[in-house]
């Protein structure tokens, strides 16, 4: 049987509560951009990766965010691996509320696919 | 005592913004960690499930995690600045790479590849735990 907890905030049995909801990522994937389609190499509420062209990834979400306005952080690599690549740089931003754009470019600002990227994404689901 | 609470979705007291629990578990942050990489003290200011972070070297840094990750294919991300000082901070740029369950490490350079070290420098990992 399906059950439901009903509450505003959750904490600790001392100190401050918070909005667990609204604190939770809603999705967050590490993947490849250097390959077809960008694989992923692991994710949480992504549904598919698709590759745009050079250095240009979308990813998008199993359930849709509310709006798209909601915020995504990244970190990325050249080369997956590589202790001293220093030359590369990834933003991700809504497209749409089920579709964010992960842009990715050297520190030239050339586009450029990077072989590790890890994207988070924080807002309200639909 | 121990408790363990069972249920499949999360709702607020008026019955909207449900959500279900798979967000929980999946979409809370494993680690996270706010270190201090650039003046005479240099140190890990605060931190949860980070049992440990070091200065390699110039612009160079290890952030170990205290309960390790399922695999290798988490997702940390770091952002970092130079300095508090509004319009004075440098560009500059991260790079983040997972080397274990337990480890990631982070670079700081400008943008000519010359690696510098940050102050404020933020960490966050998701994924899933072992």
């Amino acid at each position: 049987m399906a059950s439901i907890l009903k509450v505003d905030s959750i904490g600790k049995t001392s100190g401050s509560t918070q909005d667990t909801m609204a604190g939770l990522a809603k999705a967050w994937v590490n993947f490849d951009g250097t390959a077809t389609d960008a694989a992923a190499r692991d994710t949480f509420n992504v549904s598919s990766m698709a590759d745009r062209g050079t250095g240009l990834a979308t990813i998008t979400l199993t359930s849709a965010m509310s709006n798209s306005n909601y915020a995504g952080t990244t970190s990325c690599m050249g080369t997956n691996g590589d202790d001293d690549g220093r030359n590369y740089i990834a933003v991700a931003m809504p497209k749409d509320a089920d579709e964010v754009y992960v842009n990715q470019f050297t520190t030239s600002g050339s586009a450029a696919d990077a072989g590790y990227v890890a994207a988070q994404i924080m807002g309200d689901l639909a | 005592m121990a408790s363990e609470l069972r249920v499949n979705t999360l709702k607020d007291a008026n019955g909207n913004n449900s959500i279900a629990t798979s967000f929980v578990a999946a979409g809370s942050a494993k680690a996270y960690g706010y270190a201090q990489h650039r003046t005479s003290t240099v140190e890990l200011k605060d931190s949860f499930n980070i049992s440990s972070w070091s200065d390699d070297a110039t612009g160079q840094s290890t952030w170990n995690i205290n309960s390790d990750m399922a695999n290798t294919t988490y997702t940390p991300v770091v952002s970092s600045s130079y300095d508090a000082s509004a319009g004075g901070s440098q560009v500059g740029c991260d790079e983040v790479w997972v080397t274990g369950a337990g480890v990631f490490k982070h670079d700081t350079f400008f943008g000519n590849g010359t690696y510098y070290d940050n102050d404020y420098v933020y960490a966050v990992a998701h994924g899933d735990l072992a």
